[in-house]
């Protein structure tokens, strides 16, 4: 593997490589693929630089899991449950709020403990996020998928902002970023910002063809460098997504292109 | 009942169920007690004795049969009760067998999702309903709510801090609880609530302040205003002993008043 890998799939990372700046931001979107580029992406930061995973849609165990399908070892890279974390500082606080209004509150309610203590901070996705972010002090990747979660709980300003964080940390740490999302799912102008912040775009599509699909990667945006863009068809192989060749005989597992 | 100057008594106390704060000096001036049911204003600057005033009304009641329920917005009620345990008329045992019960509001606010800055309408009905409920399940018939001025902060419309008060007395006296709302005031002549509109709502008003005389600063206790009772609107001097609130009457001449 080489050192510089950013996914190991070499007729996107050579191009890549040599344009992108020190220090950037990707935006993965579409489907076909999109989590598993992203955890290719975190695998191959680890035992180089810290790797920071945060998932919305799957437990912990869940990409450990997608890793050891793989062979990877996900051992040397924190894992992170936002959603789970929201849910249980958060969504399960505003039910149990919800319930003692309904239904009223007891003196014996009022004697047990609450979640927090009283005075306590209240949990902020934001605050945890930039947290972490700020005790980063070297190279770095990251990984959120996917960025809709937050898009979905939090206004549009603080999930841009909190984008802009992340690529300022890649910009002076020399980190570099991947976050996932579905743009058909929001509205033009956030999806634009979010668009213009990125330094790498990268569009995953998956085509029905018979028994199978086609999958395939755009390469929409390398920042200052449009004549990067590329298209590439892909399969999966026992490594990870790869660069399907031009007679259709890689090794792959399921949704190989006819 | 011991005759007080000012007092209004006898023929005029009419058939009103009382209920006899067991101070003396200020049942007297209410003929016997604050009518049963009545939202009562103790409005004051700082250490003007409004809560020693409140604790005592919980304890003499509790002392006669009549639960209390005290509802502490700015204090832990640990705290308060280690400093009522100073006073001579405080027992441990009202607090252990129920007969006052404490609750700390920022509890309910945090239980009931109010943590907001700002309550909304529903935010309001929630709380007003979760106090009566508490007040039932207690068998309250004294409540104390200290400081109205605190809940407050969090309703700055006048149109709520009208309607949260007027609901909340409304189910106090639905549930036959006579009930005093602490608000903090400034020094100086001006409204007797930080919102002005309170005293309008509520059934009477009692009015504590600092007044000088030859050189001291005395406590003074004054009822403003009390629906359903003839009551002297005199100011007395009031002294926080170790054996409860004393009255006396203050003595015009020489002074120079603050409030």
């Amino acid at each position: 593997m080489p050192t510089d890998a950013i996914f190991n799939i070499p007729e996107i990372d050579e191009p890549l490589t040599a344009f992108l700046p020190d220090g950037w931001v990707a935006l993965v979107t579409g489907g076909g693929g999109t989590h598993l580029l992203a955890k290719q992406f975190a695998r191959h930061g680890i035992g180089r630089v810290p790797v920071l995973y945060y998932t919305t849609h799957e437990r912990v165990a869940d990409v450990e899991r997608a890793f050891g399908d793989f062979g990877w070892d996900a051992s040397g890279m924190q894992v992170r449950n936002l959603a789970g974390e929201y849910y249980d500082q958060v969504l399960s606080r505003e039910l149990a709020i919800a319930r003692v209004r309904e239904r009223g509150l007891t003196l014996a309610e009022l004697a047990t403990p609450t979640a927090s203590p009283v005075g306590a901070p209240s949990f902020d996705l934001t605050h945890r996020l930039i947290g972490d972010l700020a005790a980063l002090d070297g190279r770095f990747r990251l990984v959120l998928d996917s960025i809709d979660f937050l898009l979905d709980v939090l206004p549009v300003g603080e999930v841009v902002n909190l984008a802009r964080q992340i690529r300022y940390r890649a910009q002076t740490l020399g980190g570099s970023a991947c976050l996932v999302l579905r743009p058909e799912v929001h509205d033009r102008r956030t999806v634009g910002a979010l668009e213009d912040l990125a330094d790498l775009i990268l569009r995953m599509s998956a085509e029905p063809r018979h028994d199978s699909v086609d999958l395939a990667l755009v390469i929409e945006k390398v920042r200052n460098h449009p004549e990067r863009g590329r298209y590439c068809r892909l399969a999966v192989g026992r490594d990870g997504f790869v660069a399907h060749p031009p007679d259709g005989g890689a090794g792959t597992t399921k949704g190989t292109p006819s | 009942m011991s005759a007080t100057p000012g007092s209004i008594s006898g023929a005029f106390a009419g058939a009103l169920e009382r209920c006899r704060t067991g101070i003396e000096g200020l049942d007297n001036i209410l003929s016997g007690g604050v009518p049963k049911g009545n939202t009562v204003l103790v409005a004051g600057n700082v250490g003007t004795g409004k809560t020693t005033l409140s604790l005592e009304f919980l304890v003499r009641g509790a002392e006669v049969g009549e639960k209390g329920l005290f509802l502490s917005v700015t204090e832990a009620s640990t705290r308060l009760i280690q400093n009522l345990s100073t006073f001579e008329f405080f027992r441990q045992e009202l607090v252990h067998e129920g007969r006052i019960v404490f609750v700390d509001v920022p509890v309910l606010y945090e239980k009931l999702g109010l943590n907001r800055d700002e309550l909304t309408s529903d935010d309001i009905d929630v709380f007003v309903r979760t106090i009566e409920s508490l007040a039932r399940e207690t068998g309250a018939s004294r409540v104390v709510v200290d400081s109205l001025t605190s809940i407050l902060y969090r309703i700055r419309q006048p149109e709520r801090v009208r309607d949260f008060v007027l609901k909340l007395s409304q189910v106090l006296n639905r549930n036959s609880c006579t009930t005093l709302l602490v608000s903090e005031i400034g020094g100086g002549p001006g409204p007797l609530s930080p919102h002005g509109v309170e005293e309008a709502i509520v059934d009477g008003v009692i009015l504590l302040g600092n007044t000088r005389r030859q050189g001291d600063i005395l406590r003074v206790l004054q009822v403003v205003k009390m629906r359903g009772t003839p009551h002297s609107r005199a100011q007395y001097v009031i002294e926080l002993t170790p054996i409860g609130l004393l009255m006396a009457p203050h003595l015009k001449g020489g002074r120079s008043e603050e409030r």
